[in-house]
């Protein structure tokens, strides 16, 4: 997937100003959420925090706190569980009408 | 110095189990006693996380409630272990990090520090995982090794018979509190190029410890070709509480072998 990363590494979902489109399968699967809770340092780049220590990458980190970003995920997860389950039942319900209107039982 | 770490508080003798010495110079044994070994002079003592605004000579003690009873061969403290109406009242800290403000104010540096049990002093854990060999097994659980080996004081790997590399790994058998810590370091030497072969590593910290390299909270992928011993680390400062630390390899064919040195926080 691509995600887009700003002048700190941090990561965005959508295209922009100043951002650097990298392509990573190290968010497949997560919400916008929790990948704009991620910092991706590239391979070959680096990154200094506030306190100077540098990092080179390819380093994938958080910078919000997990926890945080962890329940967005499931969130995420549970809502699409419900979408899904909830389109099943569509499906089901237009098959038995299908059935129905053909006679078949 | 001495800081008495007496609360005394309505009932005028102390119910706690320790005292805390700040010096460089061993002092006295005595069970339960703390000596944190520092020159520079202690002004505050206290079970905190730190923040930026600190006096000098201030220390601090990170670590979790609970632990095994204290001995010799852990560094759990008692703090204090008193009856009241009977009923037993007790409270253990297993420490993790112990640091002090010093030279200005919020800069806050590790120190050594030990606990006395049975007139020996057990050090405080300082953030190492591995270190050529000790497993520091009462942190880690032990580390749990497939296609590893512990070799001459140093992780040593296998690969150079395989030919198929998958779940080379070497995690720990415990999730570990990294909850204290901002940064995870690893030194490894990896010769994988010299013995044409390919792959790629990856460490960093889990909520699992499956064979895999794609469960990682935060990871940072080795230098394969290294060939020399190189440190790598790892941001954690917005992580808290318990992972599992995992380093993680799975190559198609694979020639060549990697060792970890040594994985620590600080």
């Amino acid at each position: 997937m691509t995600i887009y990363i700003d002048s700190d590494f941090k990561c965005h979902t959508v295209a922009g100003d100043g951002l650097t489109a990298v392509e990573t399968t190290a968010f497949d699967g997560k919400c916008a959420a929790y990948i704009e809770g991620y910092r991706f340092v590239p391979d070959g780049s680096t990154w200094v925090r506030e306190d100077g220590t540098v990092f080179s990458g390819e380093m994938v980190t958080p910078w919000k706190p997990w926890e945080e970003l962890d329940a967005a995920q499931r969130a995420y997860e549970r809502e699409r569980y419900e979408n899904l389950t909830a389109q099943n039942a569509e499906y089901e319900a237009a098959l038995s009408e299908i059935e129905t209107a053909l006679g078949v039982t | 110095m001495i800081g008495r770490t007496n609360a005394g508080a309505g009932g005028g003798r102390s119910q706690l189990y320790y005292d805390v010495v700040c010096q460089t110079a061993e002092p006295a044994k005595k069970e339960g006693r703390i000596w944190v070994k520092s020159s520079v002079a202690m002004t505050h003592f206290e079970f905190t996380p730190v923040w930026d605004t600190a006096g000098v000579g201030f220390i601090a003690v990170q670590g979790e409630i609970g632990g095994a009873d204290p001995l010799t061969t852990n560094n759990v403290l008692d703090i204090f272990n008193t009856r009241v109406s009977g009923i037993v009242n007790r409270m253990k800290v297993t420490p993790y990090r112990c640091q002090q403000v010093q030279g200005s104010t919020g800069n806050w540096v590790d120190v050594d520090a030990y606990v006395c049990h049975s007139n020996t002093w057990v050090h405080f854990w300082n953030g190492t995982l591995f270190d050529y060999g000790d497993q520091y097994t009462t942190i880690t659980g032990g580390w749990t090794l497939s296609k590893f080996s512990v070799k001459d004081g140093a992780f040593d790997t296998g690969l150079t018979s395989q030919t198929s590399g998958k779940d080379v790994m070497a995690c720990t058998g415990k999730k570990v509190n990294v909850g204290p810590y901002k940064t995870l370091h690893i030194r490894c030497y990896s010769n994988y190029s010299n013995s044409g072969g390919r792959g790629s590593a990856r460490f960093g910290i889990c909520n699992t410890n499956g064979y895999s390299k794609d469960d990682y909270i935060a990871y940072k992928d080795i230098d394969t070709k290294s060939n020399t011993l190189t440190d790598y680390s790892i941001d954690i400062s917005s992580v808290s509480g318990p992972y599992y630390v995992k380093f993680y390899t799975s190559v198609a064919s694979m020639q060549g072998w990697l060792k970890i040195a040594k994985m620590w926080l600080t």
